[in-house]
């Protein structure tokens, strides 16, 4: 524990959830910097077993020696001063009853108890490194379905994470897939049994808490034939002065005629890293759904991607951008058809404002073999003013004569036009123009779920206050 | 250091070392491709983070086992005749020829000089119009360091044309350049310059022509336009070589003031084919086109770069690029469009569609935007997919062969490029070229 983060004042400003819990503590707090040592002492901390210890070695020796990216957005973080494992005070808590009250109130302002409160249940709440409280609900138990932080996972399901822990993406993939690998602590374990059609969405919660604090939370979705999930992750940050980094790794498995849909909305503070590697892989007849809203952050990079590896295997990617002054989101989709008769979607709109950049990154590619495979990528950027800036950075890569794939964007301003109509009706500007905003974005936010749709709506009308005039 | 690998040098390389500025040519040009000697050998190939070399590769159009060619006569009159169109009016058609390094005047034209029109060789215009060259050269619009291949065309280019359309003219004719490949086993790196005076007008051809080879030769070349203020320039390039020929065209233009600019690019043949095209409109109100198509067979390797600098404001650009990939050949195609601060109401497309025709062959596609200004309309689009079936269908119930019907289909493809090449013994030859060899 250090006393650093608790003498640290939140800066107060537009962000919404740019508040600080000055009283988190942390049973554990590693040296800064990354060493074989921190990686070791982690894992022995963890009581991991030693394949995973050996896992993460490999991976720390392959994240030390890989080159940083030399395209995306520009990284200026000192990698050395950041924490790479923290261990909140409070143990893994079964009933919300049982959840220290500092952490309470920081999920009290998230939010989480309303969710709690409704049907949503299967709540994992990740406070910094360490999932704290999870519930799962008891009919989900006796249908099989598993719903574990990360390190419960590898506790209690040790096989199956064995099996797929790093199947999708290896160490090797890159430089900061290797680094999560190497320090991963948290995040979620799901197993869906086949069959299993789950209706309610699995919601998990986490948010950096500490100044410095790295996040590094490791997802696995194992979704067994024909069993269906909705996999929810929303994150929040309070504003801190110095950098954050947050580099997450999700691997998805959807089973032969599995379907899984993963939604997130993250609203990073805006000096947050946030590089993350996100990758299903669908089979035979299986449907992967990216659900990706990102708001935020100093940097995001992130190109959720779906390898349709199964005849006639679906991938959908609808992501929301918002980038404002200082902010790069760089984000985008791949889909990678293997198989025959494998379709997939990708939907992007950015929304960049003041000097904000948002990038749109991605990759199509076709397999020799994936016969009769089809994609179609649309791309629209809105430039709310005159310096803002957006790029659209597409590869498509056809192997294959039968493929058939479309790739379309488009670039505009928030239309002169729609704004007066809505002025003429009684709308002041600034509403005006945030209404077209949110209709710019409708065809995600449709597809959320309500209470995140409502939230992904406040957040930006929040970001868009005093765009006019 | 370069000169620890001395043996490793080609032929070419050899001599590009021992160079020597020659007396006869300006000051000014020799210390130009004297500065890309020394950029070429102190330069390392780019590679594929340098997003210009993300599907090509530098080394299909290296100077390995190259010498320089050397002039040769041996260009095909009768193929280049139907292609020009010059039969039975040759005294009205600007023609000159370049082979290896060698230019000739085939025809010239009595209404074009009459008109004050310039055709003539580069190495011509170095002598009697040199000042005016050393504007246009060491402008910069081509730079010498963007890479290496760059550089090894400066250090090797010592012919070429030289276009001058004074203020006001419209060139009553078209004018046709020929590039015919050395003699195999050789390279020639030819330097165009084109320029067309403010309100003036023309329409440039380029042929580049080749025969049926029996060892690889390399082209070098960089055409530069320069188009004045309300100028209209279309420039229309075909290249249709032998099958071990490799190419590497760097194209450019700036436009002045409400300037129009169109180039017209067609491809076949050859082996390694690499066409850059670069338009930098730099004052209000221009409009350009970029147009390309071609077919591309066998284990033909074909690449395309693009950029479209919008840095002034109100100017409209449209880039269409369609092409067909068969056997086992691979297409790709790269670009960008970008929309600088101050370069406000700016139109601009960008659109690249490809047909695979075979189940071996290839296509890549990335067209880009990066837009630093709001008040734009900016869109591309790219597809990749084979011929509709649906069509082929109907065209079948019509009584035709399956053949038949997708040859059609694919020059109809094409058509919404051909059908701009402003000669209609070149569109002739090209929609004949496409039927004939769809697969």
């Amino acid at each position: 524990m250090s006393s650093n983060a608790v003498t640290q004042q939140p800066e107060v400003g537009a962000y919404a959830a740019g508040w600080h819990d000055p009283d988190a503590k942390y049973s554990f707090r590693a040296e800064p910097g990354l060493s074989e040592s921190v990686v070791r002492q982690m894992s022995e901390m963890k009581g991991e077993p030693s394949w995973m210890l050996e896992f993460r070695l490999r991976s720390l020796k392959h994240y030390q020696t890989r080159p940083m990216p030399t395209w995306g957005g520009h990284i200026d973080l000192d990698f050395d001063s950041i924490y790479y494992y923290l261990k909140p005070e409070a143990d893994n808590a079964r009933s919300w009853d049982d959840v220290p009250d500092a952490i309470k109130e920081t999920f009290e302002r998230l939010g989480i108890p309303e969710a709690e409160r409704t049907v949503l249940a299967g709540v994992g709440a990740q406070y910094d490194s360490e999932t704290v409280y999870h519930n799962l609900r008891e009919e989900w138990q006796q249908q099989g379905v598993v719903f574990l932080d990360m390190d419960g996972g590898l506790a209690e399901h040790e096989g199956l994470v064995r099996e797929h822990f790093g199947s999708v993406i290896a160490p090797e993939d890159n430089k900061f897939a290797a680094l999560n690998s190497a320090v991963w602590s948290g995040g979620s374990f799901v197993y869906v049994p086949r069959g299993v059609q789950l209706e309610i969405p699995l919601q998990a919660y986490f948010r950096i808490n500490a100044d410095k604090a790295g996040q590094f939370e490791r997802t696995l979705i194992i979704v067994e034939d024909g069993a269906f999930v909705h996999y929810i992750e929303g994150c929040t940050a309070p504003t801190y002065s110095s950098e954050a980094l947050h580099s997450a790794v999700v691997e998805i498995i959807a089973k032969p005629g599995a379907r899984v849909r993963y939604s997130t909305v993250q609203n990073w503070s805006a000096n947050v890293y946030n590089l993350v590697t996100k990758r299903a892989v669908a089979m035979e007849g299986a449907t992967v759904e990216w659900l990706d809203g990102n708001i935020g952050s100093k940097l995001t990079m992130k190109y959720p991607a779906v390898v349709l590896a199964g005849e006639g295997a679906t991938g959908e990617v609808l992501s929301v951008a918002y980038a404002k002054d200082g902010q790069h989101q760089d984000t985008g989709a791949k889909m990678i058809h293997v198989a025959p008769g494998t379709s997939s979607r990708i939907i992007s709109k950015s929304i960049s404002k003041g000097l904000g950049r948002s990038s749109y990154r991605g990759l199509v590619r076709v397999h020799s073999g994936a016969r009769g495979a089809r994609s179609n990528v649309e791309c629209d950027a809105l430039l709310l003013d005159e310096h803002s800036r957006t790029d659209t950075y597409p590869y498509i890569e056809i192997d294959e004569d039968s493929a058939s794939v479309g790739h379309e964007a488009r670039v505009s301003r928030v239309s002169e036009q729609q704004v007066f109509y809505l002025m003429q009706r009684g709308l002041p500007e600034e509403e005006a123009v945030a209404m077209v905003v949110s209709g710019f974005i409708e065809p995600i936010t449709k597809e959320l779920p309500l209470e995140y749709a409502v939230e992904l709506n406040r957040l930006i009308e929040l970001e868009m206050e005093g765009s006019v005039g | 250091m370069p000169g620890t690998i001395t043996d490793e040098l080609s032929p070419v390389e050899q001599k590009l070392r021992a160079w020597q500025p020659d007396s006869d040519i300006p000051q000014w040009f020799s210390a130009l491709r004297g500065s890309a000697r020394d950029v070429y050998f102190d330069t390392v190939p780019p590679d594929r983070s340098d997003e210009a070399w993300h599907y090509g590769d530098p080394r299909r159009y290296s100077l390995d086992g190259l010498d320089i060619a050397h002039a040769q006569p041996g260009f095909n009159g009768i193929r280049y005749e139907r292609i020009c169109g010059l039969t039975g009016r040759p005294s009205r058609v600007a023609c000159l020829s370049m082979v290896g390094d060698n230019v000739t005047e085939i025809s010239s034209s009595t209404p074009l000089r009459d008109a004050g029109v310039v055709v003539m060789s580069l190495r011509q215009a170095l002598a009697l119009r040199g000042d005016q060259l050393q504007d246009y050269l060491s402008a910069g619009l081509v730079p010498v360091h963007r890479d290496k291949l760059i550089a090894s065309h400066y250090a090797l280019t010592d012919n070429g044309y030289f276009v001058h359309v004074p203020a006001g003219v419209e060139a009553p004719e078209p004018i046709h350049l020929i590039m015919e490949s050395g003699e195999p086993g050789s390279v020639v790196a030819p330097h165009v310059v084109v320029v067309t005076e403010a309100q003036s007008r023309a329409q440039v051809f380029i042929h580049y022509l080749g025969r049926n080879d029996d060892a690889r030769n390399l082209q070098l070349g960089v055409i530069q336009s320069h188009v004045g203020d309300g100028a209209d320039l279309t420039l229309t390039k075909i290249e249709h070589v032998g099958p071990l020929t490799d190419i590497m065209t760097h194209e450019a233009a700036e436009t002045g003031r409400d300037g129009r600019y169109t180039s017209i690019a067609v491809h076949f043949g050859g082996k390694h084919i690499r066409h850059e095209a670069v338009l930098n409109l730099r004052q209000p109100g221009a409009e350009a086109s970029l147009l390309g198509m071609h077919l591309v067979r066998d284990r033909q390797r074909y690449d395309f770069y693009t950029q479209q600098n919008h840095q002034a404001a109100s100017c409209r650009s449209n880039l269409l690029f369609k092409g067909a990939v068969q056997d086992r050949a691979r297409a790709s195609y790269q670009g960008v469009i970008n929309v600088a601060r101050q370069a406000q109401q700016t139109d601009a497309y960008q659109t690249n569609r490809t047909l695979v025709l075979s189940p071996a062959a290839r296509a890549d596609s990335s067209p880009q935007l990066e837009i630093e200004a709001n008040d734009v309309r900016c869109s591309h689009g790219s597809t990749v997919s084979n011929v509709d079936d649906a069509q082929v269908f109907y065209l079948q119930s019509r009584g035709l062969s399956v053949d038949r019907a997708r040859r059609l289909i694919v020059s109809g493809f094409m058509a919404e490029i051909a059908d701009r090449i402003p000669l209609a013994t070149a569109r002739d030859y090209v929609y004949n070229y496409v039927l004939e060899r769809v697969q």
